[in-house]
């Protein structure tokens, strides 16, 4: 199923509510992603930004709404759907007994990436993991494994990308590269969605905002329109200050 | 997705196998792999003699008699129907599609259906019944195994496990769909408890009613031996045992023609089964996550403490086992720390009371309703106790790891203590010392009351009387917690002075080489023990010898 009316809109999220039991995670949230956008998505712990992103990303079933991902329904179609989009863990989880290029070649099988290692190669050079292409993840540090986790998820060229606290076991240079690599992804035209709590992270690399409080979206803009919305005419007020008035500065 | 799960399993298999051979070139692993190897060698392969000769027809195992077959297809029968029933009626809290965190991030939100997941999920539980399908040859049929009938043995074992993996899989997500439907689980219980009711009533009536036609002279061994096939085979259960007969029959047969014949029910269940799990569209992925994180944690504990959590992770505090404001020195601040840290919370100077005192009063009332036939009751509670003060000294110290091998994940912060190490050491060694020794204690008591007044005939008054009974006793009470102390010296010393072979051991998983690294260690300390106690065992053969 296509939705013929938002096109232009890669992610398309209409009253996404996921219950948890009695517990609501999220409830009735609604947004768009275009491309090229990348959409910064904040909250206290237990905002419920990580149970909207794997709602997003197909890895659970939300209770009611719908999702579109680059024009297709994700209930309806969650094939098509998925081909379009990669989510990244905020810890990457490798197989014990697959070798970094083996990764690769597992993942090209599972998405049919045909001729994957032309891919794999500059890949790997990107994430400077090339000379690591023969170990086990056992022989890698977190990063590394972070950097192979983002190649496995780039290698069938998604349009839409899941970022979930990205930067998190990365060095300074690992950060500069991570944060790069966002942007020339964006650039390139996909739509992004990053949760973190690193909100200068969002400042520099955000073009729009999300909210979240206890499962309810609080604001849903670009920077200067949340920083306008929550200002209240101060100038100079950073990410920060907008995010602890908006948020009233507790989980609760 | 046939071919990715292939990629997946078989490349992990062979990476896995290189990475394990690859490790024998260090000497503990070496080490350890030679008495692995050792002991399965003398455990499983020293009997087998004839290798590619078939056992024949009759026979069963080597230690049973050739007509055993009925019998144990009867008692397998029974177990399988038990195994089935409390998968519905007690099903486990994991989902019944457990995902690894891995394949949690790489196949959820890959371009699959649910559906493919489960396939997925499905042909790679095939692929692990075939591997222990191999080991539980081994273990069970191991001389088949080396004969002409190792592909019978084999193919019998992977089409039963592959049946009960399909059947928890299909059961716990029909239990979650009749969940998600608003379904009652105390109906279910109370529906499947009905039933095995129904079926303990009826084979209660049928042994109750063979044993008033039997002789008084009938052998009882001989008559259970026959009606528990009667059961399974005759009668109106025969029906409801039926599916679980055809399940254990490929186990019993030796030529191919009777195998091909046996095997093809089988395989009619296990398409049905797979059918049956691959149709049903629950949605399994909450589950499935949360379940994984969990595993990850027990992991990630067991790495960090060498302990393996079996329960979920405990969220409320317990009760303090005493006031630790009222006693004084850092060693029992440890004692204190360590017993909250115990699996169970049992070991409370109330409970232990509690148990000395009952253990008194059952004493005391089989005293009063046998008299001089107390012997007979006080004997299996002597029996009892030495068994139990037993398995807490020689086992106890081999299991426990409540002591400095649990903190070690801790050891900048215990440095950083103004303590001396060997204060440190001391607390650490405390908390194991006083459960075990609590255990051995009341073993022992248990012992001293089974054997208080009238008692066993076949037992000499002179090694037994009160007062070598006194005697023994306390000199037991007194050694035990200094033997328990010198056994757990041994795996405390080991983290200490050869800590690469320490962290060997608290790696997850198997392998023959961490098996032989294990019972080298065990090894350690019995022989610890054996010496230290040998200069007063020999004292005391010279006391038996002289007097």
């Amino acid at each position: 199923m296509c939705f013929a009316d938002h096109r232009r809109e890669m992610i398309d999220v209409s009253g996404l509510t996921k219950h948890y039991g009695a517990f609501t995670a999220v409830r009735d949230l609604s947004f768009a992603v275009q491309p090229g956008q990348v959409l910064g998505l904040v909250g206290p712990n237990g905002a419920g930004k990580t149970t909207t992103l794997r709602c997003i990303a197909g890895i659970i079933p939300p209770s009611a709404g719908r999702i579109a991902i680059a024009g297709h329904d994700l209930a309806a179609t969650p094939v098509a759907a998925k081909r379009a989009l990669a989510f990244f863990p905020d810890e990457p989880r490798l197989f014990d007994y697959l070798t970094v290029r083996q990764h690769l070649a597992f993942v090209a099988k599972i998405y049919g990436v045909a001729d994957h290692e032309r891919l794999a190669g500059p890949l790997l050079e990107e994430f400077e993991i090339a000379d690591k292409a023969d170990e086990l993840p056992g022989a890698l540090s977190r990063g590394m494994k972070q950097k192979l986790a983002i190649a496995c998820g780039l290698l069938h060229s998604p349009s839409v990308l899941f970022f979930d606290e990205p930067l998190t076991g990365l060095d300074p240079l690992g950060i500069r590269r991570m944060k790069r690599s966002i942007v020339k992804r964006a650039a390139d035209g996909a739509a992004i969605v990053l949760s973190s709590h690193l909100l200068h992270l969002l400042e520099e690399v955000c073009s729009h905002v999300l909210i979240l409080k206890r499962g309810e979206k609080l604001a849903d803009g670009t920077i200067p329109e949340i920083t306008a919305q929550f200002s209240q005419g101060e100038p100079d007020v950073n990410l920060e200050e907008i995010f602890i008035r908006a948020t009233g500065g507790s989980e609760n | 997705m046939v071919r990715a799960i292939l990629y997946l399993r078989l490349t992990s298999l062979k990476n896995f196998l290189l990475s394990r051979l690859r490790r024998l070139r260090q000497p503990k692993y070496l080490t350890g792999a030679i008495v692995g190897l050792a002991y399965f060698y003398f455990f499983f392969f020293r009997h087998v003699q004839h290798l590619g000769e078939r056992p024949g027809a009759a026979s069963v195992s080597p230690f049973l008699p050739p007509d055993a077959g009925a019998s144990i297809a009867a008692v397998g029968s029974i177990a399988l129907f038990l195994v089935f029933l409390l998968m519905w009626g007690a099903p486990s809290t994991k989902p019944g599609l457990n995902f690894s965190e891995a394949e949690i991030a790489f196949l959820f939100p890959a371009p699959l259906t649910r559906r493919g997941l489960v396939h997925y999920k499905v042909l790679s539980a095939q692929f692990t019944a075939l591997l222990q399908s191999l080991l539980y040859a081994l273990l069970f049929n191991s001389r088949r195994l080396f004969s002409g009938d190792a592909g019978f043995v084999i193919v019998a074992w992977w089409a039963l496990l592959a049946i009960v993996t399909l059947h928890y899989q299909g059961s716990s997500l029909t239990l979650a769909r009749l969940v998600e439907r608003g379904a009652r689980p105390g109906r279910r219980r109370a529906a499947i408890f009905a039933l095995l009711a129904g079926v303990l009533v009826a084979t209660g009536y049928s042994f109750w009613h063979g044993l008033q036609k039997l002789p008084a002279s009938a052998d009882l061994g001989d008559y259970f031996s026959r009606w528990i096939p009667g059961v399974v085979n005759e009668g109106p259960l025969r029906w409801l045992f039926w599916p679980f007969r055809l399940l254990v029959q490929p186990f019993l047969v030796h030529d191919a023609a009777a195998f091909a014949l046996a095997l093809a029910p089988v395989a009619g269940l296990l398409v049905l089964h797979y059918f049956w799990v691959v149709r049903m569209n629950t949605a399994f992925e909450d589950a499935s996550i949360a379940h994984a994180q969990r595993q990850a944690d027990r992991v990630a504990e067991l790495r960090r403490t060498g302990v393996l959590r079996l329960g979920e992770a405990r969220r409320h505090a317990r009760r303090a086992p005493f006031d630790l404001a009222r006693v004084r020195g850092p060693e029992l601040a440890f004692l204190w720390k360590n017993l909250l840290s115990t699996a169970r919370p049992w070991f409370t100077l109330r409970n232990w009371g509690a148990v000395a005192l009952l253990l008194i009063a059952t004493a005391a009332g089989f005293h009063a309703l046998l008299g001089p036939a107390y012997w007979k009751a006080g004997g299996v509670l002597a029996a009892g106790g030495a068994l139990a003060g037993a398995m807490a000294l020689l086992y106890g110290p081999l299991l426990t790891r409540l002591d400095l091998r649990h903190d070690l994940a801790n050891a900048d912060i215990l440095k950083t203590y103004p303590l001396p190490g060997w204060r440190i050491l001391l607390g650490e060694l405390l908390a194991p010392i006083v459960v075990l020794t609590g255990i051995a204690w009341l073993g022992l008591l248990a012992w001293f009351l089974g054997l208080q007044g009238h008692q066993p005939p076949a037992l000499s008054p002179k090694w037994f009387g009160p007062e070598m009974r006194i005697v023994f006793g306390l000199c037991a009470a007194v050694v035990t917690p200094v033997v328990i102390a010198m056994e757990l010296l041994i795996p405390n010393a080991v983290p200490l002075l050869f800590p690469s072979w320490f962290q060997t051991l608290r790696t997850p998983g198997g392998g023959i080489d961490l098996m032989g690294q294990r019972l080298i260690f065990g090894f350690g300390q019995v022989l610890v023990v054996v010496l230290a106690l040998l200069p007063a065992a020999a004292a005391a053969a010279l006391l038996v010898f002289v007097t």
